[in-house]
């Protein structure tokens, strides 16, 4: 369908301004689910607005909340949408895509009823097949275990953990339906006693510096730093709010190894 | 360090970024991108610590470096800086402290762990301020 150019004056109905405000709480909701900031939710939400002739809007967002509250034009109630965020994962392409939505909104703006479906549209789900991103990742810390002197055999050591937790998590963490801070620690767990099993056997002298490197991949570094970044832009609640949950995810895989080690570690 | 160790040292952090950057979802054709970003992070970093700065310090330059070349990479491709940033800043999460931390804890060596925890907050702080730089910087070239 060609999309209609609307005239910006025009007030918009009631109706109309629910359809706005629930795109603009999905969209907010997409963009943190993808691993994009609070402030960009914040920005893009009001940017929506702005493009159709909104100035006051009242946002509030969090980690795993987005609401959006909104008087139209000539009434006394507000129209008012919340919408739960669920499981951040990073993912860039899909920030991308929904960044060129808001940009191609300001060029040319659609009716209300359409924005709703062109959000789905858009979404663009894995860029990669699981074991791709397990590979990626394993990529990725075979190259850090260069740093840390750990030689060949702590790289393959290193490559089989981190399948293993990353595995556990895709795999069998949707099934479980359990507390995400537990399926990390678990994780976390399975990787430490792959480690330890493979230098009780006599691959690797030192388990804990595998562990170390493992850490890394398991651990929610993008989320920590996109905190303290709001920290630092006086968005206190929601930074605090969101270096808490990544905090306490990073405790929940530290002491995943570190009860590995407790459990296997008279194998040394 | 050697010729041969930074150069091994920066092809390690070309590909331990692009692996990050298959993880966070980038592209194919956009990988070459955050594995230079990697690059640029890391030779800072050892430029850093060869003139013997403090963590904080470096990593500060290396991430306010690192967004750098994600504006100037995002402007030129007109995408969201936040693509190339991650990449850049993925090198100096410090992942090392964060477990030394929680393992002193455990310990209950209630020393090492409120060391590590300053270290940790100091490092985080250091790439969110250095993240911070560059944008607040280009801000008055930014179109409206």
């Amino acid at each position: 369908m060609p999309a209609t150019v609307l005239e910006k004056q025009k007030p918009l109905s009631r109706l109309e301004v629910a359809q706005l405000t629930e795109f603009a709480v999905d969209y907010g909701a997409s963009l943190l689910m993808s691993g994009g900031e609070i402030w960009r939710a914040d920005m893009m939400i009001r940017r929506i607005f702005d493009i159709y002739g909104f100035k006051n809007v009242e946002l509030f967002i969090l980690p795993h909340t987005v609401m959006v509250s909104v008087l139209p034009a000539g009434e006394s109630e507000m129209v008012s949408v919340h919408k739960e965020v669920g499981e951040i994962h990073v993912n860039l392409e899909q920030l991308t895509v929904l960044n060129r939505l808001v940009w191609s909104l300001q060029k040319q703006t659609l009716p209300t009823a359409e924005l709703g479906k062109k959000l789905r549209d858009i979404t663009v789900g894995h860029v990669y097949p699981r074991y791709m991103i397990i590979a990626g990742m394993a990529l990725a810390l075979v190259s850090l275990s260069y740093y840390f002197r750990a030689g060949v055999m702590g790289a393959i050591l290193v490559t089989i953990g981190i399948a293993v937790a990353m595995g556990f998590q895709m795999y069998l963490g949707e099934k479980l339906h359990v507390n995400r801070f537990l399926l990390c620690g678990a994780a976390a767990f399975l990787a430490g006693c792959v480690l330890m099993l493979g230098s009780a056997i006599g691959l690797h002298p030192d388990p804990y510096l595998l562990m170390v490197i493992n850490c890394i991949g398991l651990i929610p570094g993008i989320p920590l730093i996109n905190a303290c970044r709001e920290i630092l832009f006086g968005k206190v609640l929601s930074g605090g709010l969101l270096f808490m949950t990544a905090f306490i995810e990073t405790l929940a895989v530290a002491c995943g190894f570190a009860l590995s080690s407790l459990c296997l570690g008279f194998l040394l | 360090m050697n010729v041969w160790e930074i150069l091994f040292g920066l092809i390690a952090a070309f590909t331990c970024t692009v692996g990050f950057g298959i993880c966070f979802g980038i592209r194919k054709g956009e990988l070459y991108l955050s594995g230079i970003a990697g690059v640029l992070t890391r030779a800072v970093i050892v430029s850093c610590e060869a003139l013997g700065m403090e963590r904080f310090v470096y990593t500060l330059i290396a991430a306010a470096i690192g967004t750098l070349y994600a504006e100037i990479v995002a402007r030129h491709r007109t995408e969201p800086i936040a693509k190339y940033v991650y990449p850049a800043v993925v090198l100096l999460i410090p992942g090392d402290i964060l477990y030394k931390m929680v393992l002193a804890m455990i310990q209950l060596d209630h020393a090492a762990a409120s060391a590590n925890l300053t270290l940790l907050l100091m490092s985080l702080f250091g790439i969110a301020l250095g993240c911070m730089l560059t944008p607040i910087l280009f801000r008055p070239f930014r179109k409206k």
